[in-house]
């Protein structure tokens, strides 16, 4: 374990010192008494069976039987209580850690989403924090109270007799070997056979989705074929599994009897002159049987504390970069926005040298839209990024009513820009959430945005209304459907500037003249800014910027870029003329 | 279902029995050590005289770790013999199955949920046959033969005695192992619905930032969690109750026959040696009392599984013979379809109506239309991969009824138009895993669906796997892989399922007529959205909402000016537009 891990590993369990300590305590109380159960009949037997008497001063064995009653209840009483706060400390603590981790994934900036796929993120925060989850319960909760059992254990039996102890251990060397190489080979073969599990798995998934395929090109007796052999070779697999827990449980068997033979042999023939009353001896092959529990446990949560430091780094090693979080307290907070965009000389590049746009410039007045026009990579949806900051430039400055946005708050400026992507973002809420995303809209608010981005059709047309719950990432609908639900959460949420990236996917003719007519409204009142695939959109903005390999090269209105011989944006619109004409 | 696991157990019997017999003998051999040990605590008080005798007895207690090695590994075998052959058993049955469900049938199952039979249900039959058969006889031999050996071997009123905390358990046991199961699954639910809740946060980033939303994401974040803490919590609770409650009720059990046995000692009626040995059996019992909520749930478990599977097996399968090589009459190819009309199970809705077209051999036939209107279906049914009304579609003008299912889909190669490919070579992708073509025909196939060149750039040409190094395929290259099929199959009638979405102009060209050759003499037909596709067919129809709208050659259709001519136009002017992009 690297000395990092360690830190990190007392960084979580920092704040709960004083539930730990109360469990150890607790454990000590609990484990004394689990000792002191065999030690209690070695009293009876010896002092009192084995003389012949029931009682002997003011102790029977009556009291001796209740006293191990009581040991029994209130042990397990307390027993219950700390394994019961073990675990709810260890629920706290990686209830603490996946807010955390949430937290920082929903401040953290878009390079860092760019550099981690989601995937990544999922596993951290579910299967890497139930690792966390697994080592709290399998090993912290037993951890302490079975080191204190061996410790107290050991004690016990040198206390006894020191010299028939010290031979017992003798034996736990051979043990610990011997269990740690059957451990080794069942890991080996238990590996393997879920190697051929997956195969199997992966063979299955396929063919269920490939069935169609199968059928029509009369392929079942091949694949039934493969099936057979794959589900033989899984069971045959199998078989090395059962042989090691054979052995290994017959090894313990084995252990515990020579434990027992041993001491016998010793205190029959009184070697190295022990000589032990019975008592004695039937405690010694009862610790003897103890000590395996806890000793078993400790050696097969080494693979638990494995998978869990490796859980705990990779959660750190995103937890500890604070580099990529973004500040959403700090700023200007915009009071009224008016709508007025200036890039003023703007480079920026995704990493290093590698310049997407190169010294950008352009004003967009209030109220004003503009189209940018451009070939696939020519930096257009690049702008839209910059605008609200999912990206900081290198070079130059991005104005907002005249304030750089750099000095803006965060918050305050993306709430201040309403994007529509491509292929907009269907939460799996209601239409009513979708539209609303957290903000505290009434039902007559969203019905109003749903009429006027022209979803009121589609919406209606829906079983339940606004309150229809969608389909995991809005699945179910067309490309064209999530576009309108996107505009109606502009219209929701009434931003003063709207960015749009135009779809290219088929849209059906009815729902693409009902965008028409959203965008239409929107770009007359607000701040407009078309990544635009349709001439009809490009036509009729107050300004077309196009770019070219990260270069304004043109900018101005349609009859201005139109008539200028030699354009790039003439020659366009001819081609496309000359085209239809054909 | 149920024959699957009649089979199985008639199938193990032997093996069941033996497996029987052994654990009963393993059960046996676990109440010798106390035993051995009590006579050997009986002998200490007499050691001089006993020496021999306890020594003696310590070598029969090695000597039964040897017998229980053998005992016990001839257990664990028969186990894993017959669960895991078993669970094969099943597995292969299910898959025979599922093979030949009527597609018309699933389809409206998702992938995972099917995968989840074979996952997911099939192993809790496994992991309830493995409980009752070990588990169970684990459990009844311990009572039969540690009773009999306490109240035999010790003394009768002990046992019983002792036997009543133990009953007290089992049945305590029982009880709150409910409320584990019931907390359980639901804590696994609240899991599932974070699980969610993250998935989507993590994909949704941009636009949660772009509405900057993160904050209420948090909180929603946070509730969520909080909740999934609180059933953890409620789990952690009720299993610790469990195992306080039988670990309080064995303690229990120890002080009575620490007090009952000592007086029975003192009495005389018991030796010492007896009470120790007593309490090593009171040990034996502590297992099998943690079991048996154990096995009554996964038995409630498999249950339901075999609910699923037995639906399963349940459902309508095609009457088709699966053989190695399938004797095949050769077909000719006509095709006429007669008033065809077809609706989904459980639909109101036509999917097909009033379909009405003949194809000759040697003609090609195309078909065009918007997403839903019906091409698939159409072929679906040309197949036989869906139930197929009497009389209304003939092959050579036979019902194709009665032609065996297996002899149509070998005279039809049906190019589909999801390109799935499975993660083997190249080569099996194209002959589709049989060994009887050479390597010359599926190259020649290759050059001719134009994809050659594309395998030979690859670093193991035909024997590149896909997934791997290098097999990453366009889904261009992945159509043209698809379509080598047809080539290498030759068969009489050949269908393109909207096979040439993701190709260029230049390569369809080019890929279309070397079709054009291939079918000169064959029946074809061409499924597209795009006129270029179809327009050199001999005849071509028009599929609107489940309809034949139109119906002629490229030229007759343009002249009517109706949806074909639509098409056409706002094809050549998205093309056309797409120049802005």
């Amino acid at each position: 374990m690297r000395n990092q891990t360690i830190k990190r590993i007392i960084k979580m369990l920092k704040p709960q010192y004083r539930s730990i300590i109360i469990i150890s305590i607790l454990a000590i109380i609990i484990n004394l008494g689990e000792i002191a159960k065999p030690y209690l009949v070695k009293i009876a037997i010896d002092d009192y069976i084995s003389l012949g008497v029931w009682e002997k001063g003011a102790i029977s064995i009556g009291i001796i039987g209740a006293i191990y009653i009581a040991i029994a209840i209130i042990g397990e009483i307390l027993n219950f209580v700390t394994t019961t706060a073990t675990s709810m400390m260890g629920e706290n603590v990686v209830y603490t850690l996946r807010n955390k981790l949430y937290k920082y994934v929903q401040h953290a900036n878009i390079p860092f989403h760019d550099k981690t796929p989601s995937g990544t993120l999922f596993v951290r925060i579910t299967s890497d924090v139930e690792d966390i989850t697994t080592f709290f319960k399998d090993v912290v909760s037993t951890f302490v109270k079975d080191v204190v059992m061996i410790v107290a254990l050991v004690i016990m039996m040198f206390t006894l007799d020191v010299k028939l102890a010290g031979i017992c251990f003798l034996m736990l060397p051979a043990l610990a070997i011997i269990s740690a190489i059957i451990t080794k080979i069942s890991k080996k073969v238990r590996e393997y056979s879920k190697k051929v599990k997956t195969q199997l798995n992966i063979f299955l998934a396929e063919s269920i989705y490939g069935v169609k395929l199968i059928k029509i090109f009369n392929r079942q007796y091949e694949k039934e074929k493969e099936c057979k052999e794959l589900s033989i070779k899984f069971w045959k697999s199998r078989r090395p599994v059962s042989y090691v827990e054979a052995v290994l449980g017959a090894i313990l068997f084995f252990f515990e009897n020579l434990g027992v033979s041993i001491i016998m042999w010793i205190s029959v023939n009184k070697l190295f002159g022990i000589d032990l009353e019975v008592g004695v001896i039937y405690i010694f092959v009862t610790y003897i049987k103890q000590i395996f529990e806890p000793i078993n446990r400790i050696m097969e949560n080494f693979e638990t504390i494995q998978e869990a430091t490796v859980s705990i780094n990779k959660i750190y090693d995103i937890l500890d970069h604070k580099e990529y979080l973004e500040d959403f307290e700090k700023g200007i907070e915009l009071e009224e926005v008016k709508g007025k965009i200036e890039f003023k000389n703007v480079w920026f590049a995704y990493e290093g040298e590698n310049w997407i746009l190169k010294g950008i410039s352009f004003v967009v007045e209030p109220g004003q839209s503009i189209a940018l026009v451009g070939k696939t990579g020519s930096g257009k949806t690049t702008i839209i990024n910059l605008i609200n900051r999912f990206y900081d430039i290198q070079k130059g400055e991005i104005l907002l009513d005249g304030i750089n946005i750099k000095d803006i708050n965060l918050r305050s400026l993306r709430k201040s820009i309403g994007v529509i992507l491509q292929d907009p973002f269907i939460f799996a809420r209601s239409i009513k959430d979708n539209i609303r995303l957290n903000e505290n809209l009434s039902d007559e608010a969203i019905m109003e945005a749903v009429r006027l981005s022209s979803a009121e059709d589609f919406v209606k047309a829906l079983p339940h209304g606004i309150e229809e719950i969608a389909s995991e990432r809005g699945n179910s609908y067309s490309a064209g459907e999530k576009q309108l639900l996107a505009f109606a959460r502009i219209f929701a949420h009434e931003p003063k500037i709207f960015v749009l990236d135009e779809a290219t996917a088929n849209i059906d003719t009815k729902t693409e003249a009902a965008i028409q007519k959203s965008i239409d409204k929107i770009s007359k009142e607000k701040t407009s800014i078309f990544i635009a695939h349709r001439l009809s959109t490009i036509i009729g903005v107050d300004k077309i910027i196009v770019l070219y390999n990260g270069e304004i090269i043109e900018q101005g209105s349609h009859n201005e870029l139109v008539n200028k011989t030699d354009g790039y944006y003439s020659k366009l619109y001819n081609s496309y003329y000359s085209n239809l004409a054909e | 279902m149920k024959k699957v696991l009649l089979d199985a157990i008639k199938k193990y019997k032997i093996q069941i029995i033996l497996h029987a017999i052994f654990i009963g003998i393993h059960i046996y051999i676990l109440t010798i050590p106390p035993k051995l040990i009590g006579n050997m605590i009986d002998l200490l008080y007499n050691l001089e005289e006993n020496k021999q005798a306890i020594l003696n007895i310590t070598y029969q207690l090695l000597g039964i770790c040897i017998l229980f090695f053998v005992v016990r590994f001839s257990w664990k075998s028969l186990e894993n013999y017959v669960v895991r052959g078993t669970e094969k058993d099943i597995n292969i049955k299910l898959f025979q199955r599922f093979l030949k469900l009527k597609l018309q049938n699933i389809q409206n199952i998702k992938n995972g949920e099917i995968m989840s039979y074979f996952v997911k249900d099939v192993n809790e039959i496994r992991a309830a046959i493995y409980r009752i058969m070990t588990y169970g006889s684990r459990i009844i031999f311990t009572f039969i033969i540690a009773i009999y050996q306490m109240a035999s071997g010790v003394n009768i009123n002990l046992t019983i005695a002792v036997m009543l905390p133990i009953i007290v358990a089992t049945y305590l046991v029982i009880k709150i192992k409910k409320y584990v199961e019931t907390s359980f699954k639901k804590s696994q639910d609240k899991f599932t619905e974070l699980s969610e809740y993250i998935q989507e946060s993590t994909d949704s980033i941009r636009t949660t930032k772009a509405y900057a939303c993160e904050g209420e994401q948090l909180k929603e974040f946070i509730r969520k969690n909080r909740i999934v803490r609180q059933s953890n919590n409620a789990v952690d609770v009720f299993s610790n109750l469990l195992s306080t409650c039988t670990k309080m009720c064995f303690g229990i059990c120890y002080s009575i026959s620490l007090i009952y046995g000592s007086k029975l000692v003192l009495d005389g009626k018991i030796t010492i040696g007896e009470l120790v040995a007593f309490n090593g059996y009171i040990g034996l019992f502590v297992n099998p009392v943690n079991w048996i909520p154990e096995l009554i749930a996964r038995v409630k478990r498999m249950q339901i599984s075999y609910k699923r599977l037995d639906a399963i097996f349940d459902l309508e399968v095609e009457k088709i013979n699966v053989k190695e090589h399938i004797k095949s009459d050769n077909l000719n190819g006509s095709i006429e379809i007669r008033n065809l009309t077809f609706s989904y199970p459980g639909s109101i809705d036509t999917a097909l109506e009033d379909i009405n077209i003949e194809i000759k051999v040697g003609q090609t036939l195309g078909i065009i239309g918007t997403i839903g209107s019906g091409k698939t279906t159409l072929m679906n049914l040309l197949t036989r991969l869906y139930t197929v009304p009497y009389g209304k579609i003939l092959i050579d003008g036979k019902d194709i009824n009665e032609i065996p299912i297996e002899v149509l889909r070998n005279n039809i190669c049906y190019v589909t138009q999801d390109n799935f490919l499975f993660s083997t070579t190249l080569r099996d992708n194209i002959s589709l895993f049989k060994e009887e073509y050479d390597d010359s025909e599926i190259k020649e196939s290759t050059r001719k669906a134009v994809i050659y060149d594309d395998i030979q750039n690859m670093p193991n040409g035909l024997q590149t796997v896909i997934g791997e190094g290098g097999g990453d395929l366009s889904g261009g290259q992945k159509q043209r892989v698809a379509i080598s099929r047809a080539f290498l199959k030759n068969s009489r009638i050949l269908i393109f399922d909207d096979t040439f979405s993701a190709l260029d102009n230049k390569t369809s060209e080019k890929l279309i007529d070397n079709i054009r050759e291939l079918t000169q003499d064959k029946t074809c037909i061409i499924i597209s959205n795009k006129v270029s596709d179809v327009k050199n067919s001999d005849n071509i129809i028009v599929l609107d909402e489940s309809r034949i709208v139109e119906q002629g050659t490229h030229e007759e259709l343009m002249e009517k000016n109706g949806i074909y001519y639509e098409f056409f136009e706002q094809q050549a002017s998205r093309e056309e537009e797409n120049i802005l992009a």
